[in-house]
């Protein structure tokens, strides 16, 4: 299995500015670049009080500037405007990071989606058409795309006709093909990736229990080769202390609050203990590898996106977690039947 | 007078080809170099469906050099404004000066190119009234403010008054406004913003726009005296100037040719746009900004050309010493010279 770290936020929360929040996410992209973490990744909400990251490829070329290797994963919001500029973005992050680019767009809660005067219906079309835009955008060929909400080239009587009637996105992505999975945190991106024959990541806000059956639905509509790789994002904490789950309680509540303020998962954010079983991964190293064995054994997991910066996490902790997690959660993933001795440190 | 270094479009041209990621990776040792050498800023500039690679997303590349860098100012020279949408840039704008602590100088410009409006579904023909509502958006967002207060806002959207989050550093960022014709300079006095002019004008014409930017902005009510009036200007610092003169003039007329004629920038003086249709027009247009606009040569050359534009009241020079086809140790060298021969003599290269 694969492990990243992220989605980061950036988000003010606890006593950490924005300045602050932008440091922790270089410095904790370091370690994961020089301690075996696969990839680093960046997620974008809008008009968040907390500062949410609006612009996460800005932030993703920030860590490309300071890691080496690691794979740079973005979550973009897509269909509130024109796609073309998701497309170009993405393709300026993929050759400043040397190819290490990775786009999974999203969906926008209905208050980013509002704000831009954009129905629910109409969004999920726009969605779809951003897929399909992408996909052209991003292939080494010039292209033409008509569809219900964007033309493009759009032929506006007033200006020079282009003789080909076709656009060639510049510069084209340093991978021969950018990486393209779609963003499952809502039914209407599963059932489109399904259809589409991507691969499709599931997020924090489905319970663990829900696993199992999205992943089923959609095998049923795409050939089960489309689907690799499988990924899911889930917060994890690793601590060597008695009681792992009271040192991030609050601050797991107030991340899945959120969730349930964008209207993206029903439940009591209160119930730290009940997240513990639903949707957390924490505890001592021993425990979290159990809590990842049995999701993998459910699901098949080809890589695992662990958000183990908490809103308003100071760095120290952070980099503890990660530091425990790289050295004894990781190797077990490594190789079938791992001597404890390994694991734990001779 | 201050001193910033440019324009960095991440070009794979026809007479430099490279990849891409190498281009990247240079972009990070040039901006690290600009640093140690003590430039106060580094310039980027925007295009679209170029051949060559141009760079669309300039606040992305941004983000790349703030990481590479500690006290380098990152400048859009210029993000071309009405080509995007008006609350992601103020996003994006925020979002970078947050990640780069305050390093952020905003330059923002029209845009000429039709295809670059049309691919994006966006009339050309207004990207006057564009410029202005993002402006307005811009404005707002940068005191953090609710973008709803803008009027221009609501006609194109929903009805949700939302505020921008993060609000940045600067308070506000500094916007620059790329001005070619008298209009753009109208604006940017009567916004009291920093001006940004063009390697077209000559330093006669510089000066004119200066004074019609004071003048503007008295009877707008707005003071500026602390006004940064920056100017594009091709720089190249050599020991030689035999050598400047065999090399780097023929390197640079080859780049304004090219560019010239494929995006028709340059102008005739009955206004007529100039293109590859016209060779003889655009051959004597380029050879008018490398004779008249251009400071290249030796330290002594550059001092005098640049000392005039200081009195016709330039205070800021973005050098375009990057014209693509040099290789990174030429443009190292001719950096370190126009810092540290070229710059003391016009005051200071730097705040540090």
């Amino acid at each position: 299995m694969r492990f990243g770290l992220g989605p980061f936020a950036a988000e003010q929360a606890g006593n950490i500015s924005w300045m602050e929040a932008y440091e922790i996410v270089g410095e904790a992209a370091r370690q994961a670049d020089s301690t075996g973490f696969d990839s680093v990744w960046v997620a974008e909400r809008q008009f968040s009080a907390d500062g949410y990251c609006p612009q996460p490829f800005i932030a993703a070329a920030n860590i490309a500037a300071k890691t080496e290797s690691v794979k740079i994963g973005v979550l973009p919001i897509a269909g509130l405007t024109h796609p073309l500029y998701l497309a170009e973005d993405a393709v300026v992050l993929d050759n400043l990071s040397g190819g290490r680019a990775i786009v999974v767009p999203i969906n926008a809660a209905s208050h980013e989606r509002l704000a831009y005067g954009i129905t629910e219906d109409d969004y999920q079309e726009r969605y779809r058409e951003t897929i399909e835009v992408l996909l052209k955008a991003w292939a080494p060929k010039a292209f033409r795309h008509e569809g219900k909400h964007w033309t493009i080239p759009a032929g506006l009587p007033e200006h020079t006709p282009i003789p080909s009637g076709t656009v060639l996105v510049q510069p084209q992505p340093a991978q021969f093909e950018l990486p393209l999975l779609i963003g499952g945190f809502w039914a209407y991106g599963r059932s489109l990736a399904a259809e589409m024959g991507l691969p499709m990541v599931l997020g924090a806000i489905s319970d663990n229990d829900a696993l199992n059956s999205l992943w089923s639905d959609y095998d049923a509509v795409a050939p089960a080769a489309a689907r690799r790789p499988k990924m899911l994002i889930r917060d994890v904490y690793v601590s060597a202390n008695d009681d792992p789950l009271s040192e991030v309680a609050d601050m797991a509540s107030y991340q899945f609050k959120r969730y349930s303020e964008w209207g993206m998962w029903q439940g009591d954010p209160a119930d730290v203990t009940g997240l513990s079983k639903s949707s957390l991964i924490v505890g001592n190293p021993e425990q979290v590898i159990e809590q990842i064995a049995a999701l993998d054994s459910v699901n098949g997991l080809d890589h695992l996106i662990c958000r183990m910066h908490f809103p308003g996490m100071p760095l120290h902790q952070l980099l503890a977690s990660m530091s425990l997690f790289s050295r004894e959660v990781i190797p077990e993933f490594r190789m079938p039947d791992l001597p404890k001795q390994i694991r734990r440190g001779i | 007078m201050e001193f910033g270094i440019g324009l960095w479009g991440m070009q794979s041209t026809r007479n430099a080809p490279l990849s891409h990621p190498t281009l990247y990776r240079r972009l990070a040792e040039d901006a690290q170099f600009a640093e140690h050498v003590g430039f106060e800023s580094l310039w980027l500039t925007e295009h679209r469906f170029w051949y060559d690679g141009y760079l669309p997303s300039l606040l992305t590349a941004g983000g790349y050099i703030a990481g590479a860098t500690t006290r380098l100012r990152i400048g859009t020279g210029c993000l071309l404004l009405p080509q995007h949408d008006p609350i992601r840039v103020a996003q994006g704008v925020n979002t970078l000066d947050q990640i780069s602590h305050g390093r952020l100088d905003f330059g923002v410009a029209l845009g000429y190119r039709d295809i670059e409006y049309d691919a994006l579904g966006i009339s050309r023909k207004k990207r006057a009234s564009r410029m202005e509502n993002a402006l307005d958006i811009l404005s707002a967002a940068s005191r953090g403010a609710s973008f709803g207060e803008c009027k221009a806002y609501s006609p194109e959207r929903g009805e949700a008054a939302q505020v921008i989050t993060p609000s940045p550093v600067q308070q506000p960022v500094p916007i620059w406004v790329a001005a070619v014709g008298e209009k753009a300079v109208e604006r940017a006095a009567r916004r009291g913003l920093n001006l940004l002019l063009s390697d077209a004008h000559d330093d006669r014409r510089a000066g004119e726009l200066i004074e019609l930017y004071h003048r503007t902005a008295q009877s707008a009510g707005v003071d500026s005296s602390n006004i940064k009036f920056g100017i594009l200007r091709y720089v190249w610092v050599d020991e030689s100037a035999a050598r400047a003169e065999a090399v780097t003039i023929p390197r640079l007329r080859a780049f304004l040719l090219e560019q010239l004629g494929g995006w028709r920038y340059l102008s005739d003086e009955n206004g007529n746009s100039l293109g590859f249709d016209q060779p003889v027009a655009l051959r004597k247009a380029a050879e008018g900004v490398i004779r008249n606009n251009a400071a290249i040569g030796t330290p002594d050359t550059v001092i005098r050309r640049l000392k005039n534009l200081e009195s016709v009241g330039v205070n800021f020079i973005v050098a375009r010493t990057h014209m693509v086809s040099e290789s990174p140790e030429d443009r190292h060298r001719a950096m370190e010279l126009l810092a540290g021969e070229v710059a003391p003599a016009l005051s200071t290269v730097g705040r540090a």
